[in-house]
């Protein structure tokens, strides 16, 4: 079709549309809201609000905001006049809508009248509405306020559980839309608290959406919590996030420290402390640590333990780590086998295979510095195995 | 020429699809594919390709997504269900329409996971026209009514009353060459409260102007466009800037990305869409 016929059937669309379109255009967005503004703002009744903020929601126009912020601030303001039971509950439903439009309309200018909601009103749906709504807003200077109330429901005081349970789910789903890392300590203890395993597990896959890097407060609860296995947890969950290595990496050396700093009272202290220790060799080993601040804590939970199965993986761990200090402690180790192999004292099966770690170690350090001990071990009259494996490992430095 | 069909072609959409109370899916447009050559003044009928809204995601400043709205529509791109979504696509609430004739007759509104169903809203047509609207609390109690009247396909009176049908407000609309030129607000008894005056330039607004009854300006919108496609959405306070919203438009002059601005310029948040389109015919 040429263009010119087709410029002429485009003219003929727009005129036969236009009777159609009349009717649409004449009632704009804008005139049913301020239609419905002047209206509620001349309802004097619960009911009357009620229906008229019923057209309001309805509406979903951001221009209204002002209105649904002033109408909300009103009924707070109300909340002390004497009402029957049917009248109050009403009253909890206009501001559950007005909340839940504030919401949804992501008014941030409203996030203080929410709050100033939150702390008037008994209705506990209305409290847990308003904190979902304050995350929905990404309200986040209000990240403290909510955290401080998902603490103390944490620490249950309040009579009803019930009640608390629906609280501190609302105040989890609040704190993950906020994705605040300020938010992420009171969300970890949740998924640790009293409360049932709903709340729980939602706190524990809230975890991974409020911080992609939860290094900070991670550190705050390795440092400060007493129960071993919740360091171990968090640890776990800081190995699990998307924190660059150099944070896990801080979290593995603290969790280290405190692995070494306690003496445990019975044997369940000492494996939660072992398993503590050896979760952060493993980051150590997994994230590549290779500083030097790190050895003497490595050698000392090598010291710690006698299971040989951790020994060699923190042997492993200061190959990686390879810094001349790691490289020192690990070459004197195998000198002194080597010294007992060229004494007559043969290694049995398990000093052969932390033999064979050590020599694996000093290769993966590539530290020039464990070569003279690498070189001793052909002449220390040990295996054809061992040899040929020395060998291979001395390779790896030409 | 092109740019005046989109606009007439995204006021059509609303009035087949989402009637008055979605007014976010009108960033539409159409393109027109013609079925026969034809003449003017021959009654033909043509289809057009007509694009809807699909998904709006929407982004903080921080370019973190905080939600989600999607549309579903029928094979005639009647608006079927909205729903809203929060960051992790987890639904906050839903809008179902129900359609008959190609004109939605009830919407009801659920909320939550749970499906919780709340209000809804029947529509009443004579023709082409919606002539009442109804709207009913969860225990089916009217709440309030909407009718509306016609002159010639004009609407010119908009009445609300109370559910139990006492008329509250009054709104009575002008038009000059066919356009919308004011909409005044009246008590029940008569008395102005206020007005919104429309300025057109051709078949493109160019602003709205809100008064009180002393005619004194209380709010306005000023559009602005580029080549006939809407661009910018400037809001006043009396005469002071509010917020601004700026289109950023595909090559075809569809919305792609609506920002909103504060005063001050910096961003406040932004909406990418993305469109499905339906066949409509046109009678001409």
């Amino acid at each position: 079709m040429s263009n010119e016929r087709t410029g002429r059937v485009s003219k003929i669309i727009i005129i036969s549309s236009l009777l159609m379109i009349i009717s649409v255009i004449s009632l704009s967005a804008s005139d049913k809201s301020e239609v419905w503004k002047r209206m509620y703002n001349r309802a004097f009744t619960i009911d009357q609000q009620f229906a008229i903020m019923q057209n309001i929601v309805a509406m979903d126009d951001p221009a209204l905001i002002e209105l649904l912020d002033s109408a909300l601030a009103e009924q707070i303001n109300s909340l002390e006049i004497q009402m029957d039971r049917s009248e109050r509950e009403k009253k909890d439903q206009l501001m559950r809508m007005m909340v839940n439009e504030l919401s949804s309309l992501k008014a941030e200018e409203s996030s203080g009248t929410i709050f100033t909601l939150y702390n008037a009103v008994d209705n506990h749906i209305l409290k847990a509405d308003c904190l979902v709504a304050l995350g929905q807003i990404r309200a986040v200077e209000f990240v403290p306020q909510v955290s401080t109330i998902l603490r103390n429901l944490s620490f249950n005081a309040s009579d009803d559980s019930s009640v608390a349970e629906i609280l501190a789910y609302a105040a989890i789903v609040s704190l993950e839309r906020m994705r605040d890392v300020r938010g992420f300590e009171q969300v970890f203890y949740a998924s640790q608290g009293w409360y049932s395993r709903r709340v729980k597990d939602k706190a524990t896959s809230v975890l991974k959406v409020i911080s992609d890097d939860p290094t900070e407060p991670i550190l705050e609860i390795i440092g400060g919590e007493s129960d071993y296995d919740v360091k171990l947890i968090a640890l776990n969950i800081e190995n699990d996030s998307n924190a660059g290595r150099e944070n896990k990496n801080k979290v593995a050396v603290l969790s280290l420290k405190e692995g070494l700093r306690y003496s445990p009272n019975d044997k369940m202290e000492a494996d939660q402390l072992a398993r503590l220790r050896l979760a952060a060799v493993n980051a150590l080993i997994l994230n590549e640590y290779k500083n030097d601040d790190v050895v003497s804590d490595l050698i000392s939970s090598h010291n710690a333990t006698n299971d040989i199965n951790e020994k060699i993986i923190i042997i492993q761990a200061l190959g990686v780590n390879g810094s001349d200090k790691a490289v020192l402690w690990l070459s004197d180790e195998l000198g002194e086998y080597n010294s007992r192999q060229l004494s007559g004292l043969s290694a049995n099966r398990t000093e052969l295979i932390y033999i064979k770690q050590l020599i694996s170690a000093l290769s993966i350090s590539a530290n020039v510095n464990g070569k003279p001990v690498l070189l001793e071990v052909q002449y220390s009259d040990y295996t054809p195995a061992i040899v040929r494996f020395v060998k291979e490992a001395l390779a790896t430095f030409e | 020429m092109r740019k005046i069909i989109l606009l007439l072609s995204a006021a059509f959409i609303i009035l087949f699809s989402c009637a008055t109370t979605t007014p976010e899916v009108a960033d539409t447009e159409t393109e027109e594919k013609i079925a026969e050559p034809v003449e003017e003044k021959v009654v033909q009928t043509v289809i057009i390709d007509v694009y809807l809204v699909s998904m709006e995601t929407q982004s903080a400043s921080d370019s973190i997504v905080d939600g989600y709205k999607e549309y579903q529509y029928d094979e005639k791109g009647n608006l079927l269900e909205k729903r809203e979504l929060d960051g992790e696509k987890k639904l906050l609430n839903r809008m179902v329409n129900e359609v008959s004739r190609n004109q939605i007759i009830k919407s009801q509104w659920f909320s939550g996971e749970e499906n919780e169903p709340g209000n809804y809203l029947i529509k009443e047509y004579d023709g082409d026209n919606l002539i009442k609207e109804t709207s009913f609390d969860i225990e089916d109690i009217p709440q309030s009514i909407s009718t509306y009247e016609y002159n010639n396909n004009e609407m010119v009176k908009w009445t609300v009353s109370s559910g139990d049908n006492v008329p509250m407000m009054v709104t009575d609309y002008e038009y000059t060459n066919g356009m919308k030129s004011k909409a005044t607000f009246l008590t029940p008894l008569g008395e102005m409260e206020g007005y919104i005056k429309y300025s057109w330039n051709g078949e493109l607004i160019e602003s709205e102007k809100t008064f009180d009854e002393n005619d004194d300006l209380e709010k306005s919108i000023e559009y602005e466009y580029d080549d006939g496609n809407l661009i910018r959405e400037i809001f006043y306070k009396k005469t002071v800037v509010d917020h601004t919203i700026e289109y950023e438009l595909d090559e075809n002059g569809n919305a792609i990305t609506s920002k909103y601005l504060y005063r001050s310029g910096n961003l406040k948040s932004q909406i990418a869409y993305e469109y499905i389109s339906v066949k409509r015919e046109v009678q001409q």
